[in-house]
């Protein structure tokens, strides 16, 4: 716990209301706003990274080109759409999911081994710096949804598959897998009390 | 006619990244026009978000300054721009969206059991996930009558796998049976019986290009034609141009 302990207090509650002021100023070319921004989000990457694509060298050459995309298409975000926290996980996913279905082997692979790694395990290499009472409300969110939304949730969010893999992986019909992951995700924005 | 999938139910998949591109692309079609659509995607996105945040942990030592370095020699993009590749990820498969679009329409006339071909179950389950996780698959629904199937279809394994819940057997000695229409004739892909539960995951060689049939036949047979009536078939405005394998 040590090291995790050392680095809880540069990461700040999920408020995110710093992280929206220095997205402005990194849209406006500031540099430093932007080495601010990445001491914020930068754990949230790296973190989605390594959880989706698993492999840690993988993921993080993944999260590094995420995190350059950011820098990139700050002066695109649109803050009437969504914070930047939202922002930032949002890319952060799609690029991860991008790269675990980039290559034909890996995904052969994942599928072969979809029954085992369903559930997101901890990674024993990533020192985990999240806040306790936010990892928790996650779980205690997670908790609040059906056995099966839970999992076609988690095994297209952390799992990184498609709902059609998720259909065959949990032999369900494509529109059961569909209609649960949305409602899922309506019980859990309700559960989070999250706003766009 | 048209029974195309409705789109708004395709919000939960998409804030999740669950979308092959093709679906993807559509929704985002869809998305732009959508008002209602957008609000929640919006919401759902940063529910998900959430999802993401729990997962984070300490970023390697070296990472910052190669992501300063970077920074320092990297243009932003002028705003008001939306580039392809993040946000808006566009991966252009044009023949995707009609394919998913066109509902094809097909009786199931229920009745008896016959076997699968005997595949090994193995081998079966591994090409079955191949065709229906290949990054260019899509699920076409085919409905009638007699109940709603889907079809996976995979241009690049030149295969489809048929997907049903809850069917009814086919009549004793009979088996259903799935046909293409190709230039005008229909060709037989393969024959099908759900399981004890109902469900079937069959794969059969051949993507179709525009009418899809099913037919009750005598189980154990080639029939060379369906077994007519099969109506009410409608026909998909698919093309073959439009739907042909890359």
């Amino acid at each position: 716990m040590g090291l995790a302990r050392r680095h809880l207090r540069s990461v700040p509650a999920t408020g995110g209301g710093d992280a929206d002021e220095l997205l402005a100023r990194t849209a406006r070319g500031d540099a430093e706003a932007f080495a601010a921004l990445y001491d914020l989000v930068s754990p949230t990457v790296v973190g989605i990274a390594r959880r989706v694509v698993r492999d840690p060298h993988q993921a993080d050459e993944v999260a590094q080109e995420v995190l350059l995309e950011v820098w990139r298409l700050a002066p695109t975000h649109d803050r009437t759409k969504g914070s930047c926290r939202t922002w930032v996980a949002t890319i952060a996913h799609r690029r991860a999911v991008d790269r675990v279905r980039s290559e034909q082997a890996e995904r052969d692979r994942r599928v072969r081994d979809a029954e085992r790694t369903g559930a997101p395990d901890p990674d024993p290499v990533s020192t985990p710096v999240t806040r306790e009472d936010e990892r928790q409300e996650v779980v205690a969110a997670l908790g609040q949804l059906t056995d099966l939304q839970r999992q076609t949730i988690e095994l297209a969010y952390y799992g990184g598959y498609t709902y059609a893999q998720v259909a065959d992986i949990l032999e369900l019909p494509l529109g059961t897998v569909k209609t649960r992951i949305r409602d899922g995700m309506i019980r859990l924005r309700d559960a989070l009390e999250v706003g766009a | 006619m048209n029974d195309a999938p409705d789109p708004h139910t395709l919000v939960g998949p998409y804030v999740l990244d669950a979308l092959p591109p093709g679906e993807r692309d559509l929704f985002e079609d869809h998305l732009s026009r959508c008002p209602e659509c957008q609000a929640e995607a919006a919401e759902l996105l940063a529910a998900a978000a959430h999802l993401g945040q729990a997962t984070a942990v300490v970023p390697p030592a070296a990472l910052r300054a190669q992501v300063l370095t970077e920074v320092a020699r990297t243009r932003q993009v002028a705003p008001g721009r939306r580039p392809a590749g993040v946000d808006g990820s566009r991966r252009s498969r044009p023949w995707v969206a009609p394919l998913v679009a066109a509902a094809m329409v097909a009786v199931l006339a229920a009745v008896g059991a016959i076997a699968l071909q005997a595949d090994h179950r193995a081998d079966r389950a591994e090409e079955l996930a191949a065709v229906i996780s290949a990054p260019d698959a899509q699920e076409v629904e085919v409905s009638g009558e007699g109940g709603t199937m889907s079809l996976v279809v995979s241009p690049s394994h030149g295969s489809s796998v048929v997907v049903a819940d809850g069917m009814a057997p086919p009549p004793e000695g009979k088996t259903y049976a799935l046909w293409f229409d190709e230039d005008g004739v229909m060709v037989l892909h393969g024959t099908f019986a759900p399981d004890d539960d109902g469900s079937v995951r069959t794969r059969v060689e051949g993507v179709p290009v525009d009418v899809v049939g099913v037919t009750v036949e005598d189980a154990g047979t080639t029939p060379a034609e369906p077994n007519l009536p099969l109506s009410p078939w409608a026909s998909s405005d698919l093309t073959a141009s439009r739907c042909q394998a890359p």
